[in-house]
């Protein structure tokens, strides 16, 4: 596994589309001749474009009992009244897990559609929520003076059109997805995409919309809404049948996955789509509601990768799932564990190389309590984006990061 | 006075009518009903422009909302802050009043994302409130001593020997000059100047131990520099007036291209420099010129989430539920308290893309339902089209409303979608 790499300059600056594809068509002439061409090559929405589903799981989600060092008699020390034991792990090798409630997941395992991510973090961990968060989002470890987020920048440079993006929760829009040039929307239901009224209204509506009309303001939101009517009835039609939402579980992050599936399948403009799974600030009590968390985790994310399957969209999309830090390795007196460092991501996908990346980190050789991380999470995101979007990476992050294997 | 900004004189081909007076009334507020309206009519255009500047002498509504500030933010409830904004938009009676401090809070776009203190953020926005048609020099020096802006662009943490160059880089890129107007040197230097403005107990406190004393060079001058002499200079050099003189028409008059120069630009930027600055006195200008009510500015912004919904809601004098509508708001994309970036709002084609598109129109729904409508087919197409767009839909429109056999609701439904609807 890649040693980290010193942190980027602080501020990273906006990037002219013309340097975010020298990274990746640099060999090509004639790509240096076009260059708005290609990006619409790389980016144009809809059709059989590959897709990233950002998964955060919000108020630091414990790594050590979502990837669990079962063989370890260091951990079960560690974890007397909160551990997993051995025989209930969902086996991966001979030295890490699952937690049993993510048992679901195990058919995309075995078929390769999952990449476990070991010892990821980022140097000098920051334990506050916010902070730490921020620092996820914004893919800098340093504050940034600008507040967007690496999502938001790579939107910035290359995204087209309508909704280059979707958050799936009609919260506050995450940092990750802020930029300055495009706007991502949020909202907390694909569902919201239904115009309201009966089927004559509706009509009226679009009709509304149809004529061209002087004046280049008036003329712009008559074709943005034109546009809307149609990109929405797409999502409609795919939603309406509620096609395979049987074999998902109840949940709001169950349902919101299955809505990414069918506006995936739609050709739906997005590229990214975030959600959200809140309540991983587990300090006591922990087992009863992580094990939860881990069930909704595990059965939503196990159906969503069934769905994709099935449908034969599994290529097109990448999960991946991430939270502000992991959990300290010993638990608290309220059978809890408190915040710590260095965590295991999970990447799901058509497109992942499946296995086990980079070695469990050390239970005997910790900083203060907490897991060492041995691999940057920009360079997750560096992976991410110049092997799965095919954007250069070094313009978003502000500097280079080794990529890691899974794509 | 240069050709653009003088006074609007109306003829036949552009008369003082209530499709002008809704126009002011969408600039200089939130919209208005039809009876508002039809009063402003009845005085001149320069009578009108005054009237909204200055507003009554005394706004019940305003005083009322008052007595509830505290528990408002008591309550540590952010949509409760932000319902209470939204409130004071609908019901304020000094309409300018609440549109500008919009303006600013999208001018200084400060998040409680990163800033995480509800009282701070109200805070900042009651200096807008307070301050916001006054002279921009005093807006702007109470807003670098804003806690709100200091944790926001980590002035909070700029020290002696170790400058947090944020705050200085912000005030000349996005509060007072913009890009090209200045070095990485003028930043480096002018961050030094603002060493030592921190928080204390929630307060601004200059720390002295703190403060960088040594020489600075700012645009060419040398001094021992403090943060207000900086404030001073970026005032006095030249792009200041045009940076703020584009902005301001940018969200009142029309959209402005970037870069090129322009004859109104450079008028607006005259009237500043000559008011000291005192927007009032330059909004007060440009509501009663030629150039606000020309063709070109008419019907040329794109309402945004709060002047659609705003809008809608004094149009037709209904009793909106602010509670319930900044959720609504949100997914609008336009959540108070949260610009979108450190730029604030891009309005304009922004505010529209599926999303947003289908809340408003779903919106738009709700509103027509929660209508008592006491009239039928044409008459309710005349009143409500007069009330929503300022004046009867266009004919095809108007053809496409009356034959479509829906009930009264959708006529409104159908009205509040209308694309031109949409336009400020």
């Amino acid at each position: 596994m890649n040693a980290p790499i010193p942190s980027p300059p602080p501020r990273p600056h906006p990037i002219p589309r013309r340097a975010f594809l020298r990274g990746t068509l640099a060999a090509s002439a004639a790509a240096a001749a076009l260059p708005s061409l290609f990006a619409r090559a790389v980016w144009a929405g809809g059709d059989g474009e590959r897709v990233l589903v950002l998964v955060q799981l919000d108020g630091g989600n414990d790594g050590l009992n979502t990837v669990v060092p079962y063989a370890d008699d260091l951990y079960h020390r560690a974890r007397p009244g909160i551990g997993i034991a051995a025989a209930q792990a969902v086996k991966l090798d001979g030295q890490v897990g699952l937690h049993p409630n993510l048992d679901r997941l195990r058919p995309a395992w075995e078929g390769g559609g999952i990449a476990i991510l070991q010892g990821i973090g980022y140097p000098g961990p920051n334990r506050s929520h916010f902070t730490s968060t921020d620092i996820w989002n914004t893919g800098s470890v340093t504050p940034p003076a600008r507040w967007n987020g690496w999502v938001g920048r790579t939107l910035d440079c290359c995204a087209q059109g309508d909704i280059p993006g979707l958050q799936l929760d009609g919260g506050p829009l995450s940092l990750a997805l802020v930029g300055e040039r495009v706007v991502v929307p949020s909202i907390s239901d694909a569902a919201r995409f239904q115009v309201r009224g009966g089927d004559r209204a509706k009509e009226l509506l679009r009709r509304l919309a149809e004529r061209p009309r002087e004046g280049a303001t008036l003329d712009h939101v008559r074709r943005s809404a034109a546009q809307s009517y149609s990109t929405a009835e797409r999502i409609e039609r795919a939603l309406a049948g509620g096609s395979g939402a049987d074999a998902y579980p109840q949940s709001d992050l169950a349902r919101r996955l299955w809505q990414i599936a069918r506006m995936v399948e739609a050709k739906t403009p997005a590229r990214v789509y975030a959600v959200r799974l809140g309540g991983f600030d587990t300090h006591s009590r922990q087992r009863a509601a992580h094990d939860q968390l881990m069930r909704t985790l595990g059965d939503a994310l196990g159906a969503f990768h069934a769905d994709l399957r099935g449908a034969g969209l599994l290529d097109r999309v990448l999960v991946l799932t991430y939270s502000e830090f992991g959990r300290r390795v010993g638990e608290n007196r309220s059978l809890g564990t408190d915040h710590g460092a260095a965590a295991p991501m999970l990447a799901l996908g058509g497109g992942v190389k499946g296995g086990v990346h980079g070695a469990h980190p050390s239970l005997s050789d910790l900083d203060d309590g907490d897991l060492k991380f041995h691999t940057d999470f920009r360079q997750v995101y560096a992976t991410v984006l110049e092997r799965w979007l095919g954007v250069a990476a070094a313009p978003v992050l502000g500097g280079a990061y080794a990529p890691v294997a899974f794509l | 006075m240069s050709t653009v900004l003088q006074p609007f004189r109306p003829d036949a081909s552009s008369p003082w009518d209530a499709d002008a007076a809704a126009h002011l009334w969408r600039r200089a507020g939130f919209g208005a009903s039809p009876a508002r309206i039809e009063a402003t009519v009845r005085l001149d255009p320069q009578e009108a422009a005054r009237s909204l500047v200055e507003g009554p002498a005394r706004d019940s509504a305003a005083e009322g909302l008052e007595s509830i500030f505290g528990a408002v933010v008591g309550s540590s409830d952010d949509d409760k802050a932000r319902a209470w904004l939204v409130s004071r938009m609908i019901r304020c009676e000094h309409q300018l009043r609440e549109k500008v401090a919009l303006f600013w809070h999208g001018h200084f776009a400060t998040s409680i994302a990163k800033v995480r203190d509800l009282g701070w953020m109200m805070r900042q926005y009651r200096i807008f409130l307070e301050e916001g048609l006054g002279r921009f020099p005093a807006l702007l020096a109470r807003v670098a001593r804003d806690p709100a802006m200091l944790r926001w662009l980590d002035n909070e943490t700029n020290s002696k020997g170790h400058p947090n160059e944020n705050f200085a880089r912000e005030l000349f890129e996005l509060f007072t000059l913009g890009v090209g107007n200045y070095g990485e040197q003028d930043i480096q230097e002018a961050a030094r100047a603002f060493t030592g403005w921190h928080i204390l107990q929630d307060e601004y406190r200059f720390s002295k131990a703190l403060h960088d004393e040594g020489e600075k060079t700012v645009f060419g001058k040398r001094g021992r520099f403090g943060g207000d002499d900086v404030l001073a200079l970026a005032l006095e050099h030249p792009a200041c007036s045009r940076f703020l003189a584009r902005k301001l028409l940018d969200f009142f008059v029309m959209p402005v291209p970037a870069g090129a120069a322009s004859e109104e630009v450079e008028s607006v930027a005259r009237l500043l420099r000559d008011t000291g600055y005192d927007i009032g006195a330059t909004l007060r200008a440009l509501f009663g010129s030629q150039l606000f009510y020309g063709s070109a500015a008419r019907r040329s912004l794109v309402k945004s989430p709060l002047d659609y919904f705003v809008g809608a809601a004094r149009s037709l004098e209904m009793p909106a539920d602010a509670t319930a509508a900044v959720p609504l708001l949100r997914e609008m994309g336009q959540d108070l308290l949260s610009p979108p970036n450190v730029k604030g709002w891009p309005g304009h084609g922004a505010w529209i893309n599926t999303a947003t598109w289908i809340t408003r129109v779903n919106a738009a729904e709700r509103i027509a339902a929660t209508l008592e409508i006491g009239f039928d087919g044409e008459q309710a197409l005349d009143h409500y089209g007069r009330a929503l767009l300022g004046r009867p839909p266009p004919a095809a429109e108007r053809q496409a409303l009356l034959s479509a056999g829906t009930g009264k609701r959708d006529l409104v439904h159908g009205l509040l979608a209308l694309p031109e609807a949409h336009l400020l």
